[in-house]
């Protein structure tokens, strides 16, 4: 979230060139790989991030691993580009915003569920329909669990958030019994 | 009485048998940057311009700037509570600020919250701090005086209820004593007073306070403090929490419920003390927020900040209330620098300027106004009839006066008509001057200047007219009674009324000259 004005135009630039559908997800996943990859991987961020290391080795390396996924000549271009403009620090926002701009054209929303306890796959795939039915929308749901909720769920879809948890309801009992 | 604890665990227990639960519905954005008193928001989309928001810890926040991908708000409370990915929730609310009879004679902050430490104010209305400033339609022209009960003002630079004047000068100049004596002048006169004071020291604040209620102002007066320690953000709200609370007041009759033809609303004073801190604290505001700066770094949009506030004055026809808010701005100059960003663009809004002078105030001269360079746009048709025949004649003595006794300075070789005038212009000066927190009603004024510029204070000594005065006010109390009563219901001096007074005046010389 830190410079999502400059993520946001790198991703519509490429979703724009890629097109949509079945290729865009490609490249999502692909993009989403390389951002998990230089998060987790210090050896990744060393290689591509060090100024020591020469542009051109940065550029062969991002652009090999698109060829060794078989990512469509766009990518390879993308690649170039991010590199030659210094942005790669900035791919995994991009890769984020990708994602949020490709399931925005593809009519799904992103949504979080968080529970005070697991939830199993039957309540989630009853979740996910009920809240497919509120959004006349695809859902992409995020299952989070955290026990400070004591009870109930705290469902959220874009930036609207459903707190129906216990803590909730506890604090506002706190809140009428104080205020009287 | 004695309380029994399963009573209280009863009632407590019939609250929670009756708590609704229902799901908590809220759009929700993450503070991205916080720091300075200003945040930024991811999300929000849907978030208003100027929406109040509620972020952890108690601390409120409202919405300034409206961006592609954030939302910037200032902060409103304790800010380094706040932290980066805290959550933030809109209200739907438009910022507001409590109101009502029960402010009267409180020390509040800038979100109307006590700061007197004499318990929590009930009030059960609440106006928003904006608003748009009552139309064409619904006002009406300046015709009722509001006076302050001093001469130099009220005969020369005359106020009239709903009108806007700004009082100007240098530091130590005694812009806020004019500010006091006027609230101290209104007892008795049905005139709800409010003082905004923004970026002032505690101090000075306390020592208002402490002032207004040695004269028994509080009564009607309700002190709106945002001091220097406090965040810009709550400087800058501070005179439209004032303005709104004296909205309350102007739009609302004395049952508390909205004016009308036959619910008469209520005439507010307020004075802003002072706009050029204002202007500051909103500069800081800006810049913080990155919006662009001009001249002198303010904002592009300073002048609409002090023009909407100051709009907002205004006197309401009959068929609303005939309610008034009459707005005293102050602001301070540097060196005598009236022709700075923020004193013209405030100069140009207000109907009028009183101008006051170091110079004139280190010579004496107290209240230090300058009278060739301080007017009334609108004040002339507020002036009772009496004050008006007598203070044209006052403003043009006073400024020969001045004209000639620039030149005089060069040489004494003047003739005698010009004598008369250089002595007329002293004298006059002399009783224009008038110590702090002492107001004086309209008939004393009246029939004073009317000595001064009719001549019968000509053969007394310059020294001697201040005992002139306490004289002749003793005098006409305790002989001519009348005389005064007359001028306040009657209104102007008609042929009569005249023959009394200078009657009257030549009995007080007579004696006073033997004395």
């Amino acid at each position: 979230m830190k410079d999502r004005k400059l993520a946001f135009r790198y991703a519509r630039a490429l979703l724009s060139s890629v097109g949509p559908g079945e290729p865009a997800r490609q490249v999502e996943r692909f993009l989403l790989g390389v951002g998990k990859t230089m998060e987790e991987s210090r050896e990744m961020r060393e290689v591509l991030l060090d100024p020591a290391v020469a542009k051109a080795d940065r550029m062969k390396l991002l652009t090999d691993l698109a060829g060794h996924y078989d990512m469509p000549v766009e990518v390879h271009r993308f690649m170039d580009t991010v590199v030659e403009h210094r942005r790669i620090r900035n791919i995994p926002e991009m890769a984020e915003l990708f994602r949020e701009l490709r399931e925005a054209a593809d009519g799904i929303v992103p949504a979080s569920v968080t529970t005070a306890t697991p939830m199993d796959d039957a309540m989630t795939a009853r979740v996910r329909l009920a809240l497919e039915k509120m959004t006349g929308k695809n859902v992409r749901l995020t299952v989070l669990v955290d026990p400070g909720l004591i009870g109930g769920a705290v469902t959220r879809i874009g930036s609207m958030v459903y707190d129906g948890s216990l803590e909730t309801q506890l604090k506002m009992l706190r809140n009428q019994l104080v205020e009287g | 009485m004695e309380i029994r604890v399963d009573e209280i665990s009863k009632l407590i227990r019939q609250q929670i048998e009756g708590f609704d639960r229902q799901t908590d519905m809220a759009e929700v954005g993450t503070v991205i940057s916080v720091g300075d008193g200003i945040a930024r928001i991811y999300g929000l989309e849907k978030a208003m311009a100027g929406e109040l928001l509620e972020l952890p810890h108690g601390v409120m926040g409202m919405t300034l700037n409206l961006e592609e991908d954030n939302v910037g708000a200032v902060l409103l409370g304790e800010t380094t509570l706040i932290k980066e990915g805290d959550q933030v929730r809109r209200t739907g609310r438009i910022m507001e600020v409590p109101a009502g009879e029960a402010m009267l004679g409180r020390v509040v902050d800038a979100l109307g919250q006590p700061l007197d430490g004499k318990g929590p104010i009930q009030t059960s209305h609440s106006n928003p701090i904006e608003r748009i400033a009552p139309g064409v339609v619904e006002r009406q022209p300046v015709t009722e005086p509001l006076q302050t009960g001093l001469k130099a003002i009220d005969s020369m630079i005359p106020i009239g209820r709903g009108q806007r004047e700004l009082i100007i000068g240098d530091r130590q100049t005694g812009k806020t004593a004019i500010a006091l004596d006027t609230i101290i002048n209104q007892k008795g006169a049905g005139v709800i007073c409010i003082y905004v004071a923004i970026g002032q020291k505690q101090s000075t604040v306390a020592n208002v306070v402490k002032t207004l209620e040695e004269y028994g102002a509080m009564d009607y007066t309700i002190v709106v403090a945002a001091t220097a320690s406090t965040p810009a953000p709550l400087q800058y709200i501070a005179p439209y929490t004032g303005c709104a609370i004296g909205e309350y007041f102007q739009f609302n009759g004395e049952d508390g419920q909205p004016a009308g033809a036959d619910n008469k609303g209520r005439a507010v004073l307020l004075v802003y003390d002072d706009l050029s801190k204002h202007a500051a604290s909103y500069r800081e505001i800006s810049l913080l927020l990155r919006r662009p700066p001009g001249r002198e770094a303010y904002p592009g949009d300073v002048f609409y900040l002090h023009s909407r506030l100051l709009e907002r004055a205004s006197k309401l026809n009959d068929a609303n209330g005939g309610g008034s808010l009459t707005a005293l701005p102050i602001i301070e100059t540097q060196a005598g620098d009236i022709s700075a960003y923020i004193p013209t663009n405030v100069i140009s809004i207000t109907d009028g300027q009183i101008f006051l002078e170091g110079d004139l105030f280190y010579s004496g001269i107290r209240p230090a106004v300058n009278v060739g360079l301080s007017v009334s746009r609108v004040g002339g048709n507020a002036q009772i009839k009496a004050m008006k025949s007598i203070a044209g004649t006052l403003r043009l003595s006073l400024a020969q006066y001045r004209e000639m006794a620039a030149f005089a300075q060069f040489g004494s070789d003047l003739d005698k008509a010009t004598q008369a005038q250089l002595n007329r212009g002293r004298r006059l000066t002399e009783i224009l001057k008038q110590a702090q927190y002492a107001p004086q009603s309209v008939d004393k004024q009246v029939i004073l200047i009317y000595a001064g510029s009719k001549g019968f204070l000509d053969d007394v000594e310059v020294e001697d007219c201040g005992k002139f005065e306490t004289g002749l006010y003793q005098f006409m109390d305790l002989n001519h009674q009348d005389v005064l009563t007359d001028i306040v219901a009657k209104g102007k001096l008609d042929d009569e009324l005249e023959a009394r007074l200078v009657s009257a005046m030549k009995a007080f010389k007579e004696q006073f000259v033997t004395t």
